[in-house]
């Protein structure tokens, strides 16, 4: 690798010029392509690539470069720099495969020291450091979140393709704002030249003395129309949002439906554009039934509700359709006497009443007369609420 | 949540239920509070009509009719009364003398037997009978009749008993029934004090529908269909206790016992209807406690039999009967249960013995009798004296001062700049400019 780079160092020229493989120039073949194989990154122009390769995988033909190569791999070189190539596709595997976000970690703290962690795993590869162990790390992880990293690429990709969506909709709602203003003017203008015309002409044909009444009444006509104008503006500014909205979700729906992996993920994206600071859908337990009143149980004491009682007004309300038909329940009834009759039957306000009062202020002769006196207080100022 | 936690909740527990010492406590109180009040007032009122007749005499300047105008609005209605006003000026600074407790008692409960002669004459309901006088005891313990009468505070607190009851009746039928010198603004002046002196706080627990529970389950009894508190430890069968009630009551079959059960039951409802409403009863206990004491009180062996199922004792080996499987190791748990299920069951029969003394005790009947009616007459000659003279007139309180209308001048002001405005635009946008100035 060294000696590569001390070449492309010494003679950039050269190397752009000649295949260091056929030594075909590029003033024989003004077409020549330079490939690389990212196996070792050995340059070669396109027409060295099938010669050799045609047949199938075969050793590198640089010498010392003991390398098998396949042809389906040899790729234009981006970079100049022959080491950049390599690292930006080191990182680039590296991060397909540790492609965890922020908000996957509880702290900011344990995020980075993740980061750190890939960073080292990526310059292990880089330089060569450790590389077996390195490279089992690698698999390793890839093996146990498989399902985590496909997971995270296709939101990525969702996020790509919103983000695009969404950036498109927005430069055509633009668009169709400017046009529309643009319409808007010349319209005014056009009828105001037209009105003007007008006018001039009923003059030129009106008697003398009728001026003052033709001006009055093509002023009222300029009115009307000009306020005819604003009340549809109005009426359009009032529809357009909705409609822009409208086109800008349809394109949204669209790049998701290319970008999406599945249909139900472009439903869910649909509606919001923003999508980035989405928090990732942790497998939730399953929801526990919902309870109306909070833990709130009922528990009775002194009785046993049954299912019918005998009464004697009862009678009338348990058969006869005009209170059937009302959804009068009979049992709501019993259940609220039953209730009444015993709520509170152990309440001895006495005991109670008197330790509540005891418990509340000691001193003074009893709460209920402290509570009078500021009742009393209320007495004075009973008229200031009038 | 327990019935008793419930009830534990309510208003009624929160706020109106007194110790009978609080009770009195609260009540002398309030009419010490009320006479210090109405002697502070009928000064004040007395100097300013002094203060009146003294610059009446001397100029018809401005200021007298001021003087006058400002004691008429202070006096209100009372100063039409005026008639007495010479001699009883005379004795101005002598010891003006206000109603006692008990003559405030009376007076309350007087006008509690107005009011449910009232709803009876309207055709209310009896919750709204129950309701209307509990609101009168309820207002009447942090206000008394000295500053606020019962005469005028009466009607309102019926009326608003219809609206919380639930039951619709128009402020306008409501006052034509009242006589035609009680207008719709009598009748609705002083809702807003009773409301206040209610502490807002509407909710009235009634034992009559507590009543009717406990007579829909005697009756279940009766007929061996009730339910036994498996809950509390009752290992009766419900033959066994339609058996046991028998014995207890002292009837033959279960049509006996049903006769019984409903003449208790027709007894009872009078009692709740009215010596419960108009005694102490409600500030003092449970809805359910008053019902099971006017059953105590009607009819006595029922009563204490229905106590009884309502707290079973744990059947033990030693209290010997029948033979019970699995009761050998828990003997002495459940004789102390025994014990504290024995205690408090003693603790609530005196209670509602003590109850049932107090519904008994009530001599208020529908119509007071000749005496207490000429002491009622007396009370209401002695309350004229000592009213406080600030209150009497509760519509015109409410009134209260006119309120400004919003600034009309400036607005129409607003108005004219806009249109002028508008015209000038208008003219601008003339084809042939504005019209020339004359």
């Amino acid at each position: 690798m060294s000696k590569l780079t001390q070449r492309n160092g010494m003679r950039p020229a050269d190397d752009q010029e000649t295949c260091p493989i056929c030594k075909t120039s590029r003033y024989l073949n003004p077409n020549m392509k330079f490939l690389v194989n990212p196996e070792c990154y050995h340059k070669m122009c396109s027409a060295c690539v099938d010669r050799i390769f045609s047949a199938g995988p075969a050793p590198c033909p640089v010498a010392g470069c003991h390398r098998t190569l396949r042809k389906a791999r040899f790729r234009a070189q981006t970079f100049e720099d022959i080491q950049v190539e390599r690292e930006v596709d080191i990182r680039r595997r590296v991060a397909a495969t540790f492609n965890r976000r922020e908000e996957e970690f509880e702290t900011l703290l344990d995020y980075n020291n993740y980061l750190e962690e890939v960073e080292t795993i990526t310059f292990n590869l880089l330089n060569g450091i450790d590389l077996s162990a390195t490279e089992k790390k690698l698999a390793n992880y890839a093996a146990q979140n498989a399902q985590a990293i496909s997971a995270n690429a296709s939101r990525a990709s969702r996020e790509a393709a919103s983000l695009s969506a969404q950036q498109a909709a927005e430069r055509e709602a633009a668009r169709l704002r400017r046009e529309a203003a643009r319409r808007e003017e010349e319209e005014e203008r056009e009828e105001r030249e037209e009105l003007r015309r007008e006018a001039l002409t009923r003059l030129a044909a009106g008697n003398q003395g009728e001026a003052d009444r033709i001006a009055h009444e093509m002023q009222k006509i300029v009115l009307k129309k000009s306020t005819a104008r604003k009340q549809r503006q109005q009426m359009e500014s009032l529809l357009k949002p909705r409609a822009g909205m409208a086109g800008a979700g349809g394109a949204a729906a669209s790049g998701l439906a290319a970008g999406a992996d599945n249909g139900s993920a472009a439903l869910a994206d649909n509606d919001t554009f923003v999508i980035k600071g989405l928090k990732p859908t942790l497998p939730v337990e399953p929801e526990k039934p919902y309870d109306p009143f909070g833990g709130y149980t009922e528990h009775r004491e002194y009785y046993v509700l049954k299912d019918t009682y005998e009464h004697p007004w009862l009678d009338d309300v348990r058969s006869k359709p005009q209170f059937l038909a009302g959804g009068y329940d009979v049992h709501e009834y019993y259940a609220r006497t039953m209730f009444e009759a015993f709520s509170g039957l152990c309440c001895f306000v006495g005991d109670e009443v008197a330790a509540r009062e005891k418990a509340s202020s000691g001193e003074v002769a009893t709460t209920a007369a402290a509570e009078a006196a500021g009742a009393g207080g209320g007495d004075i100022n009973m008229d200031d609420v009038f | 949540m327990t019935e008793d936690e419930a009830y534990r909740t309510s208003t009624q527990y929160r706020l109106w239920s007194f110790t009978p010492e609080a009770l009195a406590s609260l009540r002398s109180t309030t009419n010490a509070l009320a006479a210090d009040r109405v002697r502070i007032a009928i000064k004040r009122t007395r100097e300013a009509k002094a203060l009146s007749t003294d610059t009446g005499s001397g100029s018809t300047s401005e200021t007298e009719t001021a003087a006058t105008a400002a004691a008429k609005q202070q006096n209100g209605r009372g100063e039409s009364n005026g008639t007495a006003t010479p001699s009883f000026n005379k004795e101005a600074d002598q010891e003006i003398e206000c109603l006692t407790v008990e003559e405030e008692q009376k007076l309350i409960g007087f006008y509690c037997v107005r009011a449910m002669e009232l709803s009876d004459f309207c055709n209310f309901p009896t919750n709204v009978k129950a309701t209307a006088v509990q609101f009168l005891k309820r207002f009447y313990l942090s206000n008394s009749p000295m500053t606020y009468h019962p005469k005028s505070i009466m009607p309102s607190a019926v009326f608003l008993a219809t609206k919380t009851e639930n039951h619709y009746t128009s402020l306008r039928s409501f006052s034509s029934k009242l006589g035609s010198k009680v207008t719709p603004d009598d009748v609705i002046a002083p809702e807003y004090l009773v409301t206040q002196g209610l502490r807002f706080t509407f909710d009235v627990r009634h034992p009559l529908r507590g009543l009717e529970g406990g007579f829909m389950e005697l009756l279940a009894l009766a007929e061996g269909k009730g339910v036994p508190l498996a809950g509390r430890g009752e290992r009766r069968s419900p033959q066994e206790l339609q058996a046991e009630m028998q014995r207890q009551v002292g009837a033959e079959n279960a049509a006996g016992l049903t006769v019984r059960i409903r003449t208790a039951h027709g007894k009872a409802k009078e009692i709740l209807k009215t010596a419960a409403v108009l005694t102490d009863a409600y500030f003092l206990y449970t809805p359910s406690q008053i019902w099971l004491a006017t059953l105590l009180r009607v009819d006595e062996p029922l009563a204490m039999y229905y106590i009884d199922t309502k707290f079973p004792l744990a059947i033990t080996a030693s209290s010997g009967s029948g033979v019970q499987g699995g009761g050998g190791g828990d003997d002495g748990t459940s004789m102390t249960m025994n014990a504290v299920v024995a205690e408090l069951k003693a603790k609530l029969v005196t209670t509602l013995r003590a109850c049932a003394t107090l519904l008994a005790s009530t001599t208020a009947t529908v119509s007071p009798s000749k005496e207490e009616f000429a002491e009622l007459k007396r009370i209401d000659k002695k309350l004229y004296a000592c009213r406080n003279p600030e209150k009497i007139d509760i519509a015109g309180l409410s009134r209260g001062p006119k309120r400004e209308g919003a600034s009309s001048e400036e607005e129409q002001a607003a108005k004219k700049r806009k249109f002028e405005r508008e015209k000038a635009d208008q003219e601008a946008a003339d084809v042939f400019g504005p019209e020339l100035k004359k």
